[in-house]
């Protein structure tokens, strides 16, 4: 498996058979890369790059962290890293039925911040939330930091195992949003902080093989130098 | 030939010392410092992102605003820091040379907001914002097309030279910002003030693009070495 | 107008969390209350300007530059030379900042730099008179937030200061028919007076000097003291619609004294 780093019009593949994708173009036979990113060959069809920078494009089925920024007739605005603000209906917000526009701005308000599923997104409209399920809903209180989108799958690993390593080790619970915000839900400053800087190293050495290893000396050696 | 040499000793086909750095400012999504000699520009990027008002949002593509602006002391005579009509100019020019090379349907209703102040001005203050933008952009995770890069071409004293100063500027008899996509063989950006005949007209695009396409391997090395810096830390390239 | 306004947001378990640490006495990034981020200024790198400074505090950076130039005199100052700041607070430094002139925001950090220099007076302005009534040299200063995260003042104060200190003018004689001719000497300007201009915020009750963005953003109000050489107080701004006490203000007085020396020193060393 060789990653390789490539730029925008760095040529990816060449063959008749083979689609672009989101973050690739096509010009005869030849699919070029379209943005800064990791290449790796895979059997599919259809040619990606692993985007290193920008902002989150939604998907259907993502959990994602929102920041509410406004207070709308028929429901919020979310801020989502993304290059739309999406929508949270009231009506996929709450449970009763007999309950009051005024009721609403208490339960969420601007500036909260939500766990939230995308629920609904194409091109035509703005991508839309839920926060019905189970596990998702407004966040009370922790630590949110922000990373690029495309490397959150670096920091929950193979099978979650970085990210379970890393809550192991730490004692925290963790939410995740796959576009690039992380909440600690804790209130301890000294973990706040040695989380903080794991998430700048995945951050910052995403492409470079080995990372696990990394994060967890990293880890061994701050909760050492703190016990 | 007439004796002319250059006020910097520079040849004709030479380029003065360029730096580049890329993400020099946090608060925007992408951002990048370039500098030509002495013009030195600073340039921000912002989205894709919401288009206010949303009414008047493209529903196919993204939208692409662009201000060019130099700050009041980036001149030799300071400028009242007002939008003039030279830098409006400027502003649509290079907007348009970016419309061509950001793939804009990925995003309908979107825009990208791209910001340049010119910090010192040297001449060719355009073409070092086009070098700057394409950083920035790139900085910023957006699908382009190719980076594009940029230099101005003109003739002095009968002489053809590459990358005009503010003096060489001044006292010139033509000159020509070129802009384009190097791998594409796509021009996107063409100006030309003054006067030339075909033939220096053809031997400046020539000469513009082979500077071109060094200002494009620095571009390039720029944007690898700052991936690059965390590759050697492990000694894995 | 707020539908077409791009903004930042703190969100409110951030407020909650940093006033939870300022209750057990401690700042996001570990900073002590009154201890500034770390200062580093850069000159010489605009050719164009007599004089210029670019000042990181932490993550915010300030380009000031300094231009003199031949002008008239106001009729109400015939022998002294004029002096304008202007400020602006472009898009580039922060996705709150809008295209087009300078909002209320950077007109008031304008004036409260104005405010040091003029009282007492950071140059003798009368030096700067060429021929009474006719001709005098203009000091413009211009100031550009080029990254946004709080405590722009305090910034633009350093980068002012900074810019001042190493700004050069060409010399001009009067020839005995009174016409002005340019030479080639360069003159510097002589500072005489050193305002250090600081910043405290009030969030909760705490106050606490130079705010970076998110505290900057939560704080109920500001409150900027500007100190000249050392015991004199140059110029008060309170901004920001909350309200302080008299002991929060003589807090920040006494704050300020004590650290105007610090300040000044990070200043004046790092010219060359």
């Amino acid at each position: 498996m060789k990653r390789e780093i490539v730029l925008p019009s760095t040529l990816l593949e060449t063959g008749d058979d083979l689609k672009p994708g989101l973050t690739t173009y096509k010009i005869g036979p030849n699919i070029f890369s379209g943005i800064l990113g990791l290449y790796e060959k895979t059997n599919s069809k259809e040619i990606n790059v692993i985007p290193l920078k920008g902002k989150y494009y939604p998907s259907i089925g993502d959990r994602v962290v929102g920041i509410v920024t406004k207070f709308q007739v028929f429901s919020w605005n979310v801020d989502i890293n993304s290059f739309h603000e999406a929508i949270l209906p009231f009506s996929n917000a709450i449970k009763k039925e007999r309950q009051f526009y005024s009721d609403l701005n208490k339960l969420i308000s601007i500036n909260d911040v939500i766990y939230a599923e995308i629920i609904s997104f194409d091109r035509f409209s703005p991508p839309t939330l839920s926060i019905k399920k189970k596990g998702l809903g407004k966040i009370t209180e922790g630590y949110i930091y922000e990373m690029t989108p495309g490397k959150i799958p670096r920091l929950i690993g193979k099978n979650q195992s970085m990210i379970n390593m890393i809550k192991q080790m730490l004692g925290i619970r963790i939410i995740v949003g796959k576009n690039g915000r992380v909440v600690a839900l804790t209130q301890d400053f000294n973990k706040i902080e040695i989380l903080g800087e794991v998430i700048q190293k995945i951050e910052n050495e995403s492409h470079v093989p080995g990372l696990t290893d990394r994060i967890k000396n990293l880890l061994e050696s701050k909760l050492n130098k703190t016990s | 030939m007439s004796q002319f040499k250059r006020s910097d000793g520079r040849a004709n086909d030479e380029l003065r010392p360029i730096k580049a750095e890329m993400h020099v400012l946090k608060n925007a999504d992408g951002s990048a410092y370039f500098e030509m000699g002495n013009t030195k520009v600073i340039a921000a990027v912002y989205g894709p992102r919401e288009y206010y008002p949303k009414q008047l949002a493209l529903p196919q593509e993204s939208m692409v605003r662009v201000r060019y602006h130099m700050i009041p002391f980036s001149v030799k005579e300071r400028k009242s820091p007002a939008l003039t009509r030279r830098e409006i100019e400027i502003s649509k020019v290079i907007k348009e040379a970016f419309g061509g090379c950001i793939k804009k349907d990925l995003f309908p209703r979107s825009t990208i907001d791209v910001y340049i102040e010119v910090l010192n001005a040297d001449g060719s203050t355009r073409v070092a914002s086009i070098n700057a933008v394409s950083l920035a952009l790139v900085d910023a995770g957006i699908f382009l097309y190719d980076l594009v890069a940029a230099v101005s071409v003109g003739k002095i004293h009968d002489q053809l030279i590459v990358d005009l100063t503010g003096d060489e500027d001044q006292n010139s008899e033509a000159d020509m910002p070129i802009a384009m996509m190097p791998s594409l063989n796509k021009i996107l950006l063409l100006q030309m003030d003054g006067t030339l005949t075909v033939e220096e007209f053809n031997n400046l695009m020539k000469m513009g693009i082979q500077a071109i396409k060094k200002i494009y391997e620095i571009q390039k090395e720029t944007i690898r070495s700052s991936l690059e810096s965390v590759l050697k830390m492990y000694g894995q390239t | 107008m707020s539908e077409f306004k791009y903004g930042v947001f703190i969100p409110k378990i951030k407020q909650k969390f940093i006033l939870n640490l300022l209750n057990n006495k401690k700042r996001v990034d570990n900073r002590d209350f009154i201890e500034y981020r770390k200062i580093k200024i850069k000159y010489g790198h605009i050719p164009n300007a007599d004089g210029c400074a670019e000042v990181q505090l932490g993550n915010t950076i300030v380009i000031a530059g300094v231009k003199l130039d031949l002008t008239n005199p106001y009729p109400s100052e015939p022998d002294r030379g004029t002096l304008i700041v202007n400020a602006e607070f472009p898009p580039v430094a922060s996705p709150d900042f809008e295209p087009g002139p300078p909002d209320e925001n950077a007109i008031e950090l304008a004036r409260i730099i104005d405010r040091g220099l003029r009282k007492p007076e950071v140059v003798d302005f009368k030096k700067l008179c060429i021929v009474p009534g006719k001709k005098v040299y203009g000091l413009w200063i211009d100031i550009y937030a080029l990254n946004h995260d709080g405590n722009l003042i305090d910034a633009a104060g350093i980068a002012t200061m900074a810019a001042l200190l190493t700004a050069k003018y060409t010399k001009v004689d009067v020839s005995p028919t009174g016409e002005i001719i340019r030479t080639n000497e360069r003159l510097p300007l002589e500072v005489i007076n050193f305002p250090v201009y600081i910043t405290h915020v009030k969030i909760g009750e705490h106050l606490i000097i130079d705010p970076n963005l998110e505290e900057e953003m939560i704080a109920d109000c500001k409150l900027t003291t500007i100190i000249s050489n050392g015991n004199l107080i140059g110029g008060i701004q309170k901004s920001g619609s909350g309200a302080l006490s008299i002991e929060d203000i003589n807090q920040a007085l006494e704050n300020s004294l004590k650290i105007y020396p610090r300040i000044k020193e990070i200043i004046t060393s790092s010219v060359k």
